[in-house]
């Protein structure tokens, strides 16, 4: 039998042992290569979901957007044209009558349901909310407001149109139309403060209410698609909107693009 | 070896693992289920060594510690394979252990039948070892694709494992040969042993500190999402 001397049995044993240890260090090195390979492509996978999620909702936008310009075109054209239509006939009626002050409270009711008529329809043109720009749009939209709703709107705006491109503007008013309806249809508010800035290049919208509030995490997890949605066009514009609240202390929406 | 520097190998490690039982000990509220495992893990080794420790150098009683393979090796390889189907996926990966750890506990008390309980195990030090080997480098292929890997705990003290059961098995496995033919061999090969037990206990502390670090950072990045 063929026994092996001393060093050889300590050299077989010690490169045994580095060798073993080269191969674990091989699998590591195997696992940390494969590890990067994975995680590239989840992040290409990733990038493929948002950049198909965000085609889908830029096609959604504007199917949306066209929806809204017939409305608009509708009502400018057809409804808008027969309520002025309406009031030339009162105004022919009027002339035939010795008594004029009896359609006095009629012609009140028709003047505003033709200012809400043209002021919806603007707020529903994307092209007037381009052309006229952000702070415009706000304002019509918050006079409309006024002219319906019981709660205060307090409105404060540096006089200084935010510079925004198109689609920002599109998508900052939509989302201002959103936060709009989401503290008016849950808030219970007295008061909303809108407050409108654009110096230095950076546009801040800030809508906040003095309502009953709500739990945002427990809102985000359990459906709540209006304020899904509100931040993910806002992602889709690059813009940045922040959501600040808890129950009983109100809300505030911040929206800018910076 | 030299007995005065065998001796400051040991003292070494022993301080080694007392800082790293202690490390354990201070981070204990952050300690998950897996954790806690490899925490009861580090005390027994803080106790078994220390304790083996001064029998070794200052009593008479030596000769006890010929056995100390037979507490040591079934209680870490049983605490790995709790480890193991906490921590681990895998049906077939799980099945594979578990018969593995049931041969390893046939095999141990076969060893303790054949040869008594103060002898040195190698059969169950090796198995001991392969199955280690095969627990730890499962779990790092299971951390392929998890999010930051390289601040994972369980990837540094998968490493420390893997580096020491896989290192150790060729000395392992001459153990009682090399006793039996020249114990001066088995002193010289002792450098394997610590090197091997120095890197797990390093890399044990690395995996202490950084499930601290996470366990912190996790609050943080819970409030920031919320918001």
């Amino acid at each position: 039998m063929n026994i092996m001397n001393n060093s050889t049995i300590v050299y077989s044993v010690v490169f045994t042992s580095l060798a073993i240890l080269l191969l674990i260090a091989g699998v590591i090195i195997t696992i940390f290569i494969a590890h990067r390979q994975r995680t590239r492509q989840e992040i290409a996978l990733a990038q493929m979901q948002l950049s198909y999620e965000k085609e889908i909702r830029t096609v959604e936008q504007e199917v949306q957007e066209q929806i809204l310009a017939n409305l608009s075109r509708e009502l400018h054209d057809n409804i808008g044209q027969l309520l002025t239509l309406l009031r030339l006939q009162m105004e022919q009626e009027k002339l035939d009558m010795d008594d004029k002050t009896k359609f006095d409270g009629m012609d009140n009711t028709l003047e505003t349901t033709i200012d809400q008529v043209r002021m919806m329809s603007r707020s529903l043109n994307s092209d007037f909310i381009i052309q006229a720009g952000i702070a415009k749009a706000v304002e019509i939209e918050i006079e409309r407001l006024k002219q319906i709703n019981s709660i205060q709107i307090h409105w404060e705006y540096d006089h200084t149109e935010p510079v925004l491109t198109k689609d920002q503007r599109l998508m900052a008013f939509r989302i201002f139309q959103e936060m709009l309806n989401n503290t008016l249809k849950h808030a219970k508010a007295k008061n909303i403060f809108i407050q409108l800035q654009g110096l230095n290049q950076q546009f801040l919208l800030t809508v906040k209410d003095d309502g009953i509030g709500f739990d945002l995490p427990d809102k985000m997890n359990n459906g709540a698609n209006g304020l899904k949605n509100i931040l993910k066009r806002a992602s889709l514009a690059q813009l940045t909107c922040d959501i600040v609240t808890q129950k009983g202390g109100g809300c505030q929406y911040t929206i800018k693009n910076f | 070896m030299d007995y005065k520097i065998l001796f400051l190998y040991r003292l070494t490690l022993v301080i080694l693992e007392l800082i790293a039982f202690f490390v354990a000990l201070g981070t204990r509220r952050y300690h998950n289920a897996t954790f806690k495992l490899f925490f009861y893990n580090l005390l027994f080794i803080a106790i078994l060594e220390s304790s083996g420790f001064y029998i070794l150098y200052y009593t008479d009683y030596s000769w006890l510690l010929s056995g100390v393979g037979n507490i040591y090796f079934p209680y870490e390889i049983t605490l790995v394979y709790l480890i193991s189907r906490q921590a681990l996926d895998g049906k077939l990966f799980k099945t594979v252990v578990g018969v593995g750890y049931l041969l390893f506990i046939a095999g141990w008390l076969f060893g303790i039948f054949e040869n008594g309980f103060f002898s040195v195990p190698t059969g169950t030090i090796l198995s001991g070892s392969i199955l280690g080997t095969i627990i730890f480098l499962g779990a790092l292929i299971q951390m392929i694709g998890r999010a930051n890997i390289t601040r994972q705990p369980l990837f540094w003290i998968s490493i420390a494992m893997l580096v020491f059961y896989g290192c150790n098995i060729p000395y392992f496995g001459m153990l009682n040969y090399l006793a039996s033919k020249d114990s001066g061999i088995l002193k010289q090969l002792m450098q394997i042993l610590f090197t091997t037990n120095y890197v797990r206990y390093s890399l044990t502390i690395v995996a202490f500190l950084l499930l601290k670090k996470q366990s912190q950072l996790k609050p943080a990045l819970h409030e920031y999402h919320e918001q």
